[in-house]
């Protein structure tokens, strides 16, 4: 598996105290790596340690396997980037700052700034002022500016922010479609997990400074499936029934509460009621659980302080 | 680098530039023409041609050295005040070089606005007075032809003198800072100690010279301070 962007040990500390601390980051080449944290949890300023505007304090970066420093240019050709929110000559018209965007990057190809216009949606806008754009169209065109020079690897922090439902599932289809179909990688940060989970590979969880989680989604999908909460009096008997009279196995009886978890899915909630009223057990509750991965990664940024 | 100085003038507005340099002579000139409201107390000062070239040099000076500190808050300081010089040290391009390049629009843009509107002004002026002479003093135009090295010499300190207020302006990308502090180096170098216009700390030519060279200290400065900083 080659990796297109690795950090080891990456630290930044301000005035002695770290921001970000000891970051190992695999991001593989042509995934979407989503890269979740609360706000302030350091993840631009990893974002722009990577993009050669912040100096780190402590280890490195590897990108397209090599070494990043603050000389890397042909490294930093090859990257295309939105960090905080993006960033225009507000007076120039849209197509003038895409211009001047390719002079600075050595990029001439003409054909590129009408394609990445379309790509993002935005046309009839070419001659415009930046200034008269609304943050929606703004991020479109900082999209559109950062996949011009056809990067191996987009940066987008926060890239959905201030958008509308329309525009984010929009959004998410050109992720998907530019990960798919031009095999761009895409880091792209976010502090709401709904809107990187349907596209991301692989999660890197931030919180204070530190990773602390980094797995593919298909693992952390498997990890949380739903089951059925059994509330019940006698759960001794119903655990019978469970297993001789429904063949079930794949449940867990958590005694203090008078609790059964059920995992198994082939059976609907009214086939269970029927076979505990037959049985004469009474049951205070039966519900369907669905630990969904909101909760899960809420607990793990948010949830706290106690078990840090 | 010269890719990048290209750059930056295609960035500014050439334009409203262009049209201010013109502005300026134009009210130089105005200025100058009211003299000839009172042509004997002006004579009393003006006494020689010299006398009048350096009125027009202290004039084009003061307003070249200003609006370079204008100059100096649209490509610099509002740059790192809207944030878009994020934008240019994202690119594979050399921080240094990116700022020199800044710089050095400015320097130069100086330098030939001085040394041009010293010779539209004075050129000008002396055409007027030989039609309608609003001032007695008789201006040849070989006079500027005399003085071509001490004119050369006063743009390239005007040049280093304009890139001064970048100092006070970066501390905390202000506007105001960077325009107040190019008018009171203009304030304390030409305003008059003695009577008449010859005596001033401009017409001592080594101030304008050291002023010029700590413009350009202060231009390194600058630049290798923000190259190290992060953003």
């Amino acid at each position: 598996m080659t990796y297109i962007l690795r950090t080891y040990q990456l630290t930044k500390a301000y005035k002695k105290e770290e921001v970000v601390s000891d970051i190992n980051m695999n991001v593989r080449r042509g995934e979407i790596y989503g890269f979740l944290g609360p706000n302030g949890a350091g993840k631009t300023t990893i974002m722009k340690m990577i993009t050669n505007l912040v100096n780190p304090t402590g280890g490195e970066i590897e990108v397209l396997g090599e070494k990043l420093h603050s000389t890397s240019y042909e490294l930093l050709k090859r990257m295309g980037s939105i960090i905080e929110y993006p960033i225009f000559y507000e007076k120039l018209s849209a197509k003038k700052n895409l211009e001047l965007h390719c002079e600075y990057m050595g990029y001439y190809n003409k054909k590129a700034i009408p394609e990445a216009l379309k790509l993002v949606n935005l046309v009839n806008i070419e001659e415009k002022p930046v200034k008269e754009f609304s943050l929606g169209m703004k991020q479109r065109l900082g999209i559109a500016r950062a996949i011009i020079t056809k990067p191996d690897l987009l940066i987008l922090d926060e890239p959905v922010n201030g958008l509308d439902p329309v525009g984010m599932h929009e959004l998410r289809d050109l992720f998907l479609k530019l990960s798919r179909q031009y095999g761009i990688t895409l880091l792209i940060s976010s502090h709401i997990l709904g809107e990187i989970e349907q596209i991301a590979d692989t999660i890197g969880v931030i919180r204070e400074g530190k990773l602390i989680e980094e797995a593919s989604m298909d693992k952390i999908r498997s990890k949380h499936t739903d089951h059925t909460e059994l509330f019940v009096t006698n759960y001794s008997k119903a655990a019978f029934v469970l297993e001789n009279e429904l063949k079930l196995v794949n449940f867990r009886v958590i005694e203090k509460e008078g609790l059964i978890k059920i995992y198994d899915h082939h059976l609907s909630q009214n086939d269970i009621i029927q076979a505990m009223v037959r049985n004469e057990i009474e049951i205070g509750a039966i519900k369907k659980k669905n630990q969904s991965l909101e909760e899960y990664f809420l607990q793990r940024i948010g949830g706290g302080n106690n078990h840090a | 680098m010269l890719n990048l100085i290209k750059l930056e003038i295609r960035r500014m507005n050439s334009g409203s530039v262009l049209l201010n340099f013109m502005l300026i002579n134009v009210g130089i000139i105005g200025i100058l023409l009211l003299l000839g409201l009172d042509s004997e107390a002006a004579t009393e000062f003006l006494a020689s041609p010299e006398d009048v070239m350096r009125l027009i040099e202290l004039l084009v000076v003061a307003a070249f050295v200003i609006n370079a500190s204008v100059l100096l808050s649209n490509l610099i300081i509002e740059e790192f005040k809207n944030k878009t010089i994020l934008v240019l040290f994202m690119y594979p391009i050399n921080r240094k070089k990116l700022l020199l390049a800044k710089v050095l629009v400015i320097s130069m843009l100086t330098f030939l606005f001085v040394i041009m509107s010293e010779i539209i002004v004075f050129s000008s002026f002396s055409a007027i007075n030989n039609m309608y002479a609003p001032i007695t003093v008789p201006l040849p135009t070989d006079l500027l032809a005399d003085k071509i090295i001490h004119l050369i010499v006063t743009a390239v300190a005007c040049a280093g003198m304009s890139l001064i207020p970048l100092f006070f302006g970066m501390i905390k990308y202000s506007v105001p800072a960077t325009i107040t502090s190019s008018i009171l180096i203009i304030a304390i170098l030409s305003s008059s100690f003695e009577s008449g216009i010859g005596a001033n700390l401009f017409s001592y030519t080594i101030i304008p010279i050291m002023l010029g060279i700590i413009g350009f200290v202060v231009a390194n400065l600058v630049i290798s301070r923000v190259v190290k900083r992060d953003f």
